[in-house]
């Protein structure tokens, strides 16, 4: 069978998720609380038979634990009461001491693992330096990121700086998770899409690189994988392929039979359906799940995904169809 | 010798003498297990002492070789949430096929979940089975994931009564003390309960 998981599979979609929301107050509360933050990212495995837990946290931990100030507008994306506009913003960032500053993502990882009893792995996270910078120059989500891309433009330098601090932040970050038992991570480069091929490899890319050669790679005698996702990646997957890391993700723009045919003997991947087929109808989407399975082939080398995280209104039954299609289909791909 | 201490373990499972771990030969490349074993909750067909003799049936499979078990105990709930029945609890000790104790720990959740343990997020829960690697040949380390010894075993008669039975002369790694003098020596006022039983 093709294992699967989802992005955001602990989640708003699920009513269970918004009760123990409601329960901590808010967003960031439901974080930094180990207990909830484990009940939380068990949730979805009690309804579907995901192949593995994913922790439930934030992308913009990181940033917020640099002083940030993250807030969520009720109704609205993550916010930060500070950006970064001036080099000297930049060199006023401190350094993390990730048992201090983060201890309750690390506190949580280690709760999950212990309840999770070995049933199914448990993957990390973190948000890519470049996609971190984005929100801290904006301030807040952006449609053309016109400050995060004008600050790379016009200080080049002061942006190296910033993305240098940041790698170290996100090395160290999930080398943390790793130890307090996190059996994979991911590296989320939710905005390196937006970017030029060169500002792509210079301002994205190399930073992700620098990740994976810090990361602990092999953890209680078994290999951590890493995987890294970039959202709109589709045109440089040979360049991600190379960085170092074990498998790659993939948004649903590129069929992932090309993308096998491409780096499929380098890496593994990981996707790629379009999250938004959850909102069809039953039968489009054990089709959607067939139509992946079958361009992706026989074989090991696929853990099937959405190609981005499953948004907060799709009905609970259809992920239950999703995950159920899955496996039922991908069986005779793997036969012998 | 490894072969008298292995009769002696069999013979112990017919209720005679209690077989000791320290008689166990270090000539063996296979790692010493110790094991502790516990229940306080019926499943739909087995009672609490039923779950550990079948654990420990299970554990058979961990090992080549015959294992070393205590007796069973009847233990009061320490920590737990209010009204939660009491445990009976076992320690064996086993020569482990694998040489990592994190297989050994992956082993024993295997065993833990196909006795359908269900966590649901309290500490300290009403258990079917809880398996505790309490320690792995010569290991210590402290880690999220795994701490060996067990950071409590020493702490707890559940613990030390069914273990001094098959390893009273025995050191756990990073002690000065042997089992027997530990169980002596324990302050805790808590009292357990020899349970008859076909091991």
């Amino acid at each position: 069978m093709t294992p699967v998981w989802m992005m955001r599979q602990a989640g708003r979609y699920l009513p269970e998720y918004r009760a123990t929301r409601k329960q901590a107050g808010d967003f960031m509360s439901l974080c930094q609380s180990p207990e909830l933050a484990c009940e939380v990212t068990l949730q979805p495995l009690r309804r579907y038979a995901f192949d593995a837990a994913i922790l439930f946290s934030d992308i913009l931990t990181i940033p917020d634990a640099m002083g940030q100030g993250l807030y969520f507008a009720e109704g609205e994306g993550p916010r930060f009461r500070k950006v970064i506009r001036t080099e000297k913003d930049v060199e006023a960032l401190p350094e993390l001491n990730i048992a201090k500053d983060l201890g309750y993502v690390t506190d949580a990882v280690s709760v999950i693992r212990r309840e999770l009893n070995g049933s199914v792995p448990l993957i990390g996270f973190s948000g890519s330096p470049w996609t971190l910078a984005t929100y801290m120059i904006e301030g807040s989500g952006s449609k053309d990121f016109r400050n995060a891309k004008a600050f790379m433009f016009n200080q080049p330098q002061a942006m190296h700086l910033l993305l240098d601090k940041l790698a170290t932040a996100v090395t160290d970050y999930l080398n943390a998770q790793i130890e307090a038992g996190a059996q994979a991570v991911q590296i989320f480069d939710t905005w390196g899409g937006v970017l030029t091929t060169p500002a792509y490899r210079d301002f994205s890319l190399a930073y992700m690189k620098k990740i994976v050669a810090g990361l602990i790679r092999e953890r209680e005698g078994r290999k951590v994988p890493v995987i890294l996702f970039t959202k709109n990646g589709g045109l440089w997957l040979e360049d991600i392929a190379d960085s170092g890391c074990d498998s790659v993700g993939l948004d649903w723009t590129i069929d992932i039979g090309t993308a096998r045919q491409r780096i499929g003997s380098k890496v593994s991947l990981q996707g790629n359906m379009d999250p938004t087929i959850l909102y069809a109808s039953p039968e489009s989407i054990r089709a959607e799940v067939a139509r992946i399975l079958e361009s992706y082939g026989t074989g090991n080398g696929h853990v099937f995904n959405l190609g981005h995280g499953i948004t907060p209104d799709v009905d609970p039954a259809n992920v239950a169809v999703f995950v159920e299609s899955v496996h039922e289909l991908s069986q005779k791909y793997h036969a012998g | 010798m490894w072969r008298s201490s292995l009769s002696l373990c069999t013979s112990y499972r017919r209720n005679t003498m209690p077989a000791d771990i320290d008689n166990w030969v270090q000539d063996s490349s296979a790692p010493i297990c110790i094991i502790g074993i516990g229940s306080n909750l019926p499943t739909d067909s087995t009672t609490p002492q039923e779950n550990v003799e079948r654990a420990i049936e299970a554990l058979h499979s961990l090992s080549d070789e015959a294992l070393c078990i205590s007796s069973l105990w009847q233990s009061a709930p320490i920590d737990c949430p209010p009204d939660s029945p009491h445990f009976v609890n076992a320690v064996v000790a086993l020569l482990a096929r694998e040489q990592s104790a994190y297989r050994v720990l992956e082993q024993l959740q295997a065993i833990e979940n196909h006795f359908g343990r269900r966590r649901c997020g309290v500490v300290n829960e009403p258990r079917v089975l809880d398996l505790d690697l309490l320690s792995f040949a010569q290991v210590q380390q402290d880690d999220p994931v795994l701490t060996l010894p067990h950071p409590r075993a020493h702490q707890r008669r559940f613990v030390l009564e069914p273990l001094a039975e098959i390893a009273g002369n025995h050191v756990l790694p990073g002690f000065d003390k042997n089992i027997d003098r530990l169980l002596r020596e324990l302050d805790l006022d808590d009292s357990v309960q020899k349970i008859e039983s076909h091991y």
